[in-house]
């Protein structure tokens, strides 16, 4: 059965976006529900409860408590190749898996200083993660400068069905801030990335299967890579803002990538700001990666995944933060409570690996979230 | 590996190296704009977070994102 | 195309940048905050109007009085968070000759009335400070405000004794008091 997706969730919930702060860190809770679908048949539902609860003038407690409902499907075989895969056959089962993750946080705030330091655990029946982080972020200049640095260290288990060169899969990240406001309207922010993972670093169950063989995707047992993102958001008016960033991505696996991701806001009334969204991506491939059928048993590295592969993707969105003008239900303080949804269509471009794995030429898909915000 | 953290702490050297008063843009009372959730660099963080995740998932790069959400530095 | 190895000598840089970049963040900390209100120094006077329309105020109608100035917004919400203590606070001094004094900032007045109407609500008490609005925000360059919230308490002579920083934290809010009780005298 396919867990693709299923895994790459698992593995790659690596470094939490913690909350790092301008403002005191936040008391409050957040309900949030967030959906994800393709045409790859597969399905993400994940609930989750996020708190951040003053315990006394400097410390704050983060807690994250989710439920992931993933549903895949089971592969489809190549017409052109193969012969039924070793799998069961037939059209998708939509087998259902639940993911359980939880994080716990510790923040140290005081005067122009924050600290978070905390740990992830989740497990799944086919993974295991957990990972511990660490940031640090300090103000100056009156708060028109901050640095950040923030460590991540991962330490997961793969369960596999079959027998793997190692079980293991850790990673690390390091991010490095720098934010400093231009005017009272304009904000910058550089981040430096440096990523490193090791481990059995492919997904167990892509192989790419003929009526001659089947072979396995494996990938060196090393990565190394860096980011370096640049982000401006101007107010172009009092109701517009427009958020520009730009990232570039390299590693030693030869993928280079870009990313450009355009947002504007507008505030359409007291209660109600809209905005919405393109994204752009490319990528180049690994140094591994050919095409499907030139590959043989003898091949030390194998890709069957697209995301070894050159490829590039667009997505468009829409957003919207919703803020009562009233108390609600008369016990909830309008100034405590915000609403937030957005959803976003992203397709990909056209890649035979694809069609191989999904039985479709492009994946498009859809992810959505909603997000109800309550300060203590 | 290190020429990518040498240039970076370059950066944050010269940030700090005695431009402290020219760096101050925006004087604390002036922070209006950035106290709005529009001006902030993720208005709608945890969308950002799961984003990230589909991104991670659906992509082969990683990083290049940062907690820090900026604001009006009200304490 | 690989990342290549470190050199002994660029192992050496990092450790040393960031050493120097700690040591100038450190240096960083005294000299943002120079040129602010010091204690001892006349208080800067003013003259603005009332948040709710009405008469202007001058800082010089309060001589006598023991006065706290709390230059606030309604986008700040620190300082939306220390008001109910700072209300209380004025209750228990206003008869003995305290008055607080709320300076609101916001780049429009109806923000601010818009917060203290939902703050009556929630509470049912209206606070008795004097709430007046700067538009130009002009007091705060006067008093070279490096916070938000900043307060300072000026006594009967119009005399800074203290500035406060930021918010007011359950402890600060105690050290506040003796303060004033020690300006009362």
């Amino acid at each position: 059965m396919t867990r693709k997706i299923l895994a790459l969730f698992v593995a790659c919930m690596l470094v939490p976006i913690w909350p790092v702060f301008a403002d005191k860190p936040r008391d409050g809770i957040s309900y949030i529900f967030n959906f994800y679908g393709d045409n790859g048949n597969n399905r993400v539902i994940a609930p989750s409860v996020a708190l951040s609860k003053k315990l006394s003038d400097t410390y704050y407690l983060g807690a994250n408590l989710g439920v992931d409902a993933i549903t895949s499907a089971t592969k489809k075989t190549s017409t052109t190749t193969s012969t039924a895969s070793g799998e069961e056959g037939g059209d998708e089962a939509g087998n259902l898996h639940l993911r359980v993750p939880a994080s716990l946080s510790l923040t140290y705030d005081k005067d122009d200083d924050t600290l978070t330091g905390g740990g992830y655990y989740s497990y799944e029946n086919t993974y295991t993660g957990r990972s511990l982080f660490a940031a640090y972020t300090r103000r100056m200049n009156l708060n028109n400068t901050a640095l950040g640095i923030a460590f991540s260290k991962s330490f997961d288990n793969w369960i596999p069905d079959r027998q793997l060169s190692t079980d293991r899969r850790s990673e690390r990240a390091l991010d490095m801030t720098l934010t400093q406001l231009l005017s009272p309207r304009q904000s910058m922010q550089f981040v430096f990335s440096s990523l490193q993972s090791e481990g059995f670093l492919a997904q167990p169950t892509d192989a790419f299967v003929t009526s001659a063989f089947t072979i396995y995707a494996q990938y060196p047992d090393t990565r190394k890579g860096s980011a370096a993102a640049v982000r401006l958001v101007t107010l172009l008016n009092e109701p517009t803002s427009f958020h520009i960033y730009y990232r570039y991505y390299r590693d030693d696996w030869h993928i280079q990538s870009d990313t450009v991701n355009l947002e504007l806001y507008r505030d359409i009334s007291r209660s109600l700001v809209l905005g919405a969204r393109y994204r752009y991506y490319r990528q180049s491939a690994s140094f591994f990666a050919k095409p499907l059928n030139a590959y043989t048993p003898s091949d030390p590295l194998v890709a069957v995944d697209y995301r070894m592969y050159a490829f590039h993707s667009n997505t468009v969105g829409l957003m919207a933060i919703v803020k009562p003008s009233r108390p609600l239900l008369r016990k909830f303080d309008a100034d405590k409570l915000k609403l937030k949804l957005s959803a976003d269509v992203f397709t990909t471009s056209k890649h035979e690996n694809i069609q191989y794995l999904y039985n479709t030429d492009r994946l498009t898909g859809l992810f959505a979230s909603i997000t109800l915000e309550y300060d203590f | 590996m290190n020429r990518y953290i040498l240039v970076p702490g370059l950066l944050a050297l010269f940030a700090l190296a005695g431009c402290t008063e020219k760096l101050v843009n925006v004087q604390p009372y002036e922070m209006e704009y950035f106290a709005q959730d529009k001006m902030r660099f993720t208005p709608l963080e945890e969308r950002t977070a799961f984003e990230t995740h589909i991104d991670s998932i659906r992509e082969a790069s990683a990083g290049g994102s940062s907690g820090f959400q900026g604001g009006c530095g009200c304490r | 195309m690989g990342m290549g190895h470190a050199s002994p000598r660029s192992r050496v840089h990092l450790p040393l940048i960031l050493f120097l970049a700690a040591v100038l963040t450190c240096t960083m900390h005294s000299l943002s905050f120079a040129g602010m209100a010091v204690p001892g120094q006349a208080a800067p006077d003013f003259v603005l109007p009332g948040l709710f329309g009405g008469q202007t105020l001058s800082l010089k109608d309060l001589k006598g009085k023991v006065v706290l100035l709390n230059i606030w917004a309604s986008w700040c919400t620190s300082c939306k968070e220390e008001m109910e203590d700072l209300a209380s606070v004025e209750e228990q001094y206003r008869p003995r000759g305290f008055a607080l004094v709320a300076i609101s900032i916001d780049n429009a007045p109806s923000s601010a009335v818009d917060f203290l109407k939902r703050f009556e609500n929630r509470t049912k008490k209206k606070p008795g400070f004097v709430f007046l609005y700067d538009k130009d925000k002009t007091v705060s360059k006067d008093y070279r405000q490096r916070s938000m919230p900043t307060s300072y308490l000026i006594d009967r002579e119009g005399i800074v004794r203290k500035v406060y920083p930021g918010s007011f934290s359950k402890s600060m809010l105690e050290t506040l008091k003796a303060s004033i009780e020690e300006a009362l005298k």
